[in-house]
């Protein structure tokens, strides 16, 4: 609530600001921006799970027969560019803030029958370790 | 009707379906799965394994596969159905010995649906299974396995007391 409380104050004073939702185990950002948002649900809202899986699964399919993920010099390659950004998965909040003030939300992901497969059967540390997941 | 399920489940998972009639064309649609890495599951109506042309045509599913998963469809308003479950049950362990008795494990068979939403919800949730299985499995082909992740509680491994 604390986060989303800073988030609508940021807002309200000009800023642009995003939302991630990183709890994955018990999403639960949404809750306070439900009555300004679309699919208060996320029944059909894909989020940061579905981004990294779809991260993992392109990456995975890129890597060398050794397991290395070759990103030198690839950093402008278009798919890095679009599987790389978060933003794709961003959901505006519905509410005129002034001056150019916004929220933008990444949720947890979809909720559903597969959520928590997703969530429990995502590799965290080959992503991290192997396919170049970390920021850097 | 279980097409349509089937294929608005996978729509709600983002895949892209195809549906295959189930005939002697099985283990070609296997092998082109398991080439293509094409997430296949396969949906079995029990009553028709009473028939031996379709017991003889699923019996190339009774593998494990790291792409494919079984489920079984009921209908629990089927009171023919219903009460004839016991029997249904076994021709269905008859037909497919090896994954829906001896492993019978729900990762790669499952049945338990018998009304449509559940189906639908078995569905999507079985895609992604099967989906993240094989993200695993490129990864182990390819050496991209990494350290595991650390244990916060018990790390000595102490037996527990009590």
């Amino acid at each position: 609530m604390a986060l989303a409380n800073v988030a609508w104050v940021l807002a309200s004073n000009n800023k642009r600001v995003l939302l991630i939702d990183w709890d994955l185990e018990a999403p639960g950002l949404h809750k306070y921006m439900a009555p300004f948002l679309q699919d208060a649900e996320l029944k059909s809202s894909d989020g940061l799970i579905d981004f990294v899986i779809d991260y993992a699964a392109e990456a995975s399919r890129r890597a060398t027969s050794s397991g290395d993920l070759q990103l030198d010099g690839a950093t402008e390659e278009p798919w890095l560019a679009s599987r790389a950004d978060p933003l794709r998965f961003a959901i505006p909040v519905m509410w005129e803030f002034p001056d150019g003030g916004r929220i933008d939300r990444v949720p947890s992901g979809r909720q559903g029958p597969s959520y928590a497969t997703r969530v429990n059967s995502f590799e965290w540390s080959v992503f991290y370790e192997r396919l170049q997941g970390a920021a850097s | 009707m279980v097409s349509f399920i089937a294929q608005e489940a996978a729509t709600r998972e983002r895949f892209l379906s195809d549906f295959q009639s189930l005939d002697d064309a099985l283990p070609h649609h296997l092998k082109d799965a398991e080439d293509r890495q094409i997430v296949l599951v396969v949906l079995v109506d029990p009553w028709s394994l009473t028939l031996e042309n379709y017991r003889k045509m699923i019996a190339p599913c009774d593998e494990l596969r790291p792409f494919c998963a079984i489920i079984v469809t009921w209908n629990a308003e089927d009171k023919e159905a219903e009460s004839s479950r016991p029997l249904l049950q076994v021709v269905l362990g008859q037909s497919l010995p090896r994954v829906a008795v001896a492993i019978r494990h729900p990762a790669f068979f499952r049945d338990s649906p018998d009304s449509r939403a559940r189906l639908q919800g078995e569905i999507q949730a079985t895609v992604t299974e099967v989906y993240m299985r094989m993200l695993q499995a490129r990864s182990a082909k390819l050496g991209l396995t990494a350290d595991p992740p650390p244990s916060v509680s018990n790390a000595q491994g102490v037996p527990r007391s009590g």
